[in-house]
């Protein structure tokens, strides 16, 4: 018995003595080398599948049994790993401030629109707030809040959105999901709608080229969407919106986290314009009757040795129905007495990224980014017909090494497979008047291209503190249609207080043209589609520009919590090479040929934002662009359909807790220059035998009422319902050449009012 | 005329009375007025979200102000209808910590 007593006393002091309490701390370790508790960080204990956080004084105390890896993490800072033996009484784990380790990762924290103190790039963020401030049914809604992008129809037909930036055309801004191009091509001309603004959490427009990362698309900027998280904690969210022209549309959104690692979001979309109306008499649609199905699948794997694995899909499928009311679904278009437009739009999308740490610090990763994406559009316009098809591969494998706290290199490589199917018939038999053919003869042009290239890439970055960030990149391409293309871009950001920030950047971007997809409203014409003999040959589509330009920021001493801001910008762009699409020309053709002499654009803006007191926000905003480009047989003339300035007033005040947010958006839209075959429509204004758009102002507004998990919001748009009346021009002949409802300066769609719910589970 | 003026005056009587009831009810109000600010390990703009979305609809809960920087949860609210143990509690229901941030009073 006292043998048995013993022996248990004995197990007792050894487990005792093996299992002692270990106890740790958690340290930031400053630039200047000074170390300060983290509070709250986490500690991963791998052998015990564990997670634990530390105190308010950055320590934590566990029980040891066994030999224990610790892996400290905090967001936003280095990891230290420990691996402790029981009997060890102490240790401590010290984290530096990470900068952007993951370049494939970009989160926002701000809370409301505003410009982003931290990034080298003059970067406009619109949040979950401000998406929230209208109705948002996508992506091209949400920039009315914002003078640096104009949203415009390239039609009065289809329904097709196009975004200007820095006075040019969407196709040359490059648009990011997540840092992952998307939009190219074909999915291009409907691409904007194809965003439910529902799915994004918040949205970043940078202007000017900035990293040469994902190619070298970007000429006026990058456009950068961040979706909704797998590690949100909303299991279901449901939104209904519903608006005064028939609209409808559902988003639900689930957001699950399976365990520590694994997380998914699911994210579908449904709409449908229910009815089609004609409300200017003109016999078309003012609106297609477009319903569109989208549903997205998102998983992310995060392991806490800094691994992480992102991958996801996404299909997508749309059908309009556009033209004169008489046309049907069911309709033959080409023997329809009608003229009638269906446009039928798939897409699959799927993607993977990895994110593989190099070092347990995570100084050194690579980062593995490869995206298919698959769209097919099959569509008439009247008597044309036009079927795409695009499958495109792109590969980019980035290495990068935070060298120390001033410097970092990337080094990539990346590829992309472009295979286009494109097919445009034109079954008129008298466009080849005066001489019309006997026989039926279908005019037809096959753009189809396979286009690859393999590039190679760097980019040094050097900070010094928060004082000086600067970027430099150089890129390298070799295209088969081509050849080898060559870009350099810097990026220099200096703080000469806290509250005054200078940047410079500039750059050169390339892009291969896609004509009917870059300039989808030309199929909405009598026009017959001629392009220059140049081409024929495929190397003649490169479009070449230099941008560059500035911008200064001072962040001022008054208003609520002292965040008043007032920026200056000023870019310039510069094409050296470009396609372009004119229609002024010739009366019966839409032409299609090479820059031959300048085109540049010059924009400045203003922009100024004010808390004047607690939960009120001002916004204004003003920006001028001076657009020209050389017109063949016109020289260099306003580049047509830029409008010459937008001013944007934005007024939000929310009550406490913001249970009650009020927003009302004024802006005013400068004129336009409009083609001259514009002449003596209604409300165009001849100056010196030119012809322009009249000055016009719209409104927004929308009340919204937070209850606990539910948002109902009533707004309207268009407000002053100002509209470009008949923007089809020769509507009663849609058969005849001068036929033309691609020249759109204003809005197609009069006063709207709606209403919308969101409803929001939390885990 | 007469009843013009008389219905005025008993408008202008009656919305006397409310702008002074309204008033003492204010003063009421505002003296069941309390603060609390919580040290939070709140790490994202989710957790922000999800704090948001719910602790204004805590029983007598008057302002909230979430500060993604310093990790502070700071809440106003009717002592009469709730403390801060239930307000604490509510934020460690959402899944967060909830210290309470002891502001020391300065030296004289």
């Amino acid at each position: 018995m006292r043998k048995a007593i013993f022996s248990a006393l004995f197990i007792l002091f050894c487990t005792t003595i093996l299992a002692q309490d270990f106890k740790g701390s958690i340290f930031y370790r400053r630039s200047d080398g000074k170390t300060e508790p983290l509070p709250f960080a986490q500690v991963y204990l791998i052998e015990k599948a564990k997670l634990i956080e530390t105190d308010e004084n950055g320590q934590f105390t566990i029980n040891l049994e066994v030999r224990t890896t610790m892996v400290a993490t905090y967001v936003g800072y280095t990891k230290d790993t420990l691996i402790v033996d029981p009997g060890i009484p102490s240790g401590e784990f010290y984290l530096m401030g990470e900068n952007e380790v993951d370049e494939a990762v970009v989160t926002s924290r701000q809370l409301t629109n505003t410009l982003s103190r931290i990034k080298p790039v003059r970067t406009e963020v619109i949040t979950a707030a401000g998406l929230c401030k209208m109705a948002c049914c996508n992506l091209a809604e949400s920039f009315e809040n914002s003078a640096s992008v104009t949203v415009g129809y390239s039609d009065a037909i289809t329904g097709a959105r196009q975004i200007k930036l820095l006075g040019l055309a969407g196709t040359y801004t490059q648009l990011l999901d997540e840092n992952r191009p998307v939009m190219r091509g074909l999915a291009s001309p409907f691409g904007l709608t194809y965003v439910p603004g529902q799915w994004l959490e918040s949205i970043q427009i940078a202007k000017g080229p900035s990293s040469v990362i994902n190619g070298l698309e970007a000429i006026t900027g990058q456009i950068n969407m961040e979706h909704r998280k797998p590690t949100d904690e909303v299991p279901f969210f449901l939104q209904l919106f519903g608006s005064s022209h028939a609209m409808a549309e559902g988003n639900i959104v689930s957001s699950l986290q399976l365990n520590e690692k694994w997380s998914t979001v699911i994210l579908a979309h449904a709409s449908s314009l229910l009815v089609g109306s004609d409300h200017n008499d003109d016999g078309f649609r003012d609106e297609p009757q477009a319903t569109q199905f989208n549903l997205s699948n998102r998983w992310l794997y995060y392991d806490p040795s800094g691994f992480q694995m992102r991958f996801g899909v996404r299909a997508l499928m749309d059908d309009r129905l556009a033209g004169q009311m008489g046309f049907e679904r069911e309709h033959d278009p080409l023997t329809s007495e009608f003229w009638g437009s269906h446009i039928k739009n798939k897409g699959i999308n799927g993607y993977l990224k990895l994110g593989i740490p190099l070092n347990e610090e995570n100084s050194q990763n690579i980062a593995i980014v490869a995206d298919f994406n698959y769209h097919n559009m099959d569509s008439n316009y009247g008597l044309k017909t036009y079927d795409g098809t695009q499958k495109s591969l792109f590969l980019n494998v980035i290495y990068q090494n935070q060298i120390n706290e001033y410097h970092r290199l990337s080094f990539g490589l990346s590829g992309q497979d472009d295979d286009f199917r494109e097919d445009m018939n034109d079954h008129r038999t008298y466009i080849f008047t005066p001489v019309p053919s006997p026989e039926p003869i279908i005019y037809n042009i096959d753009l189809s291209r396979r286009e690859r290239s393999v590039g190679l890439y760097g980019e040094y970055n050097y900070t010094l503190d928060d004082k000086v960030t600067f970027v430099g990149s150089l890129r390298g391409d070799y295209n088969d249609i081509h050849g080898f293309l060559f870009a350099p871009r810097f990026t220099l950001k200096y703080s000469f207080t806290d509250d005054i920030i200078f940047r410079l950047l500039g750059g050169r971007g390339f892009r291969t043209a896609n004509i009917f997809a870059d300039n989808i409203g030309i199929f909405s014409t009598g026009r017959i589609i001629i392009f220059d003999d140049t081409l024929s040959e495929k190397r003649n589509l490169l479009e070449d520009a230099w941008t560059y330009g500035g911008n200064i920021t001072f962040y001022l001493p008054f208003g609520y919590e002292n965040n008043t801001y007032l920026s200056f910008d000023y870019f310039r762009n510069d094409f050296l090479k470009q396609v372009i699409v004119d229609q002024e020309f010739d009366m019966v053709q839409a032409l299609v040929y090479n820059l031959d002499g300048k085109s540049f654009t010059n924009t400045y803006q203003v922009d100024f934002s004010v808390d004047p007191i607690e939960r009120f926000n001002i916004v204004t905003t003003f920006r001028y662009t001076d657009a020209k480009v050389t017109l063949r047989g016109q020289g260099l003339v306003e580049r047509p359909l830029t409008s010459r300035f937008k001013a944007v007033f934005n007024a939000q005040y929310a009550t406490a807790m913001n249970k009650w947010t009020f927003d009302f958006t004024a802006q005013l839209n400068g004129k336009t220059k409009l083609p001259n075959f514009m002449a003596g429509q209604d409300k165009v204004i001849e100056i010196d035998g030119e012809y322009f758009s009249p000055i016009y102002p719209m409104f927004f507004a929308q009340v919204t009422r937070k209850f606990r998990g539910i948002d109902i919001y009533v707004g309207g748009e268009n407000l002053g319902n100002y509209r470009q009346r008949n923007a089809i021009i020769n509507a009663d002949k849609p058969f005849s050449e001068a036929f033309n409802a691609s020249a759109i300066w204003g809005p197609l769609s009069g006063m709207k009012i709606y209403a919308g719910l969101r409803l929001t589970i939390w885990k | 005329m007469k009843q013009f003026f008389k219905i005025t005056l008993v408008l202008a009587l009656v919305a006397l009375f409310s702008f002074n009831a309204g008033a003492q009810n204010e003063k009421k109000k505002q003296a069941n007025n309390a603060e609390v600010t919580f040290v939070s390990n709140i790490d994202c703009a989710g957790c922000v979200k999800k704090i948001e979305g719910n602790i204004p609809y805590e029983k007598g809960v008057k302002d909230l102000k979430v500060n993604l920087d310093n990790q502070t949860i700071y809440i106003k609210y009717d002592s009469t209808k709730t403390d801060k143990e239930k307000l604490a509690a509510a934020i460690v229901k959402l899944g967060y910590t909830a210290e309470e941030k002891v502001v020391e009073e300065p030296k004289k």
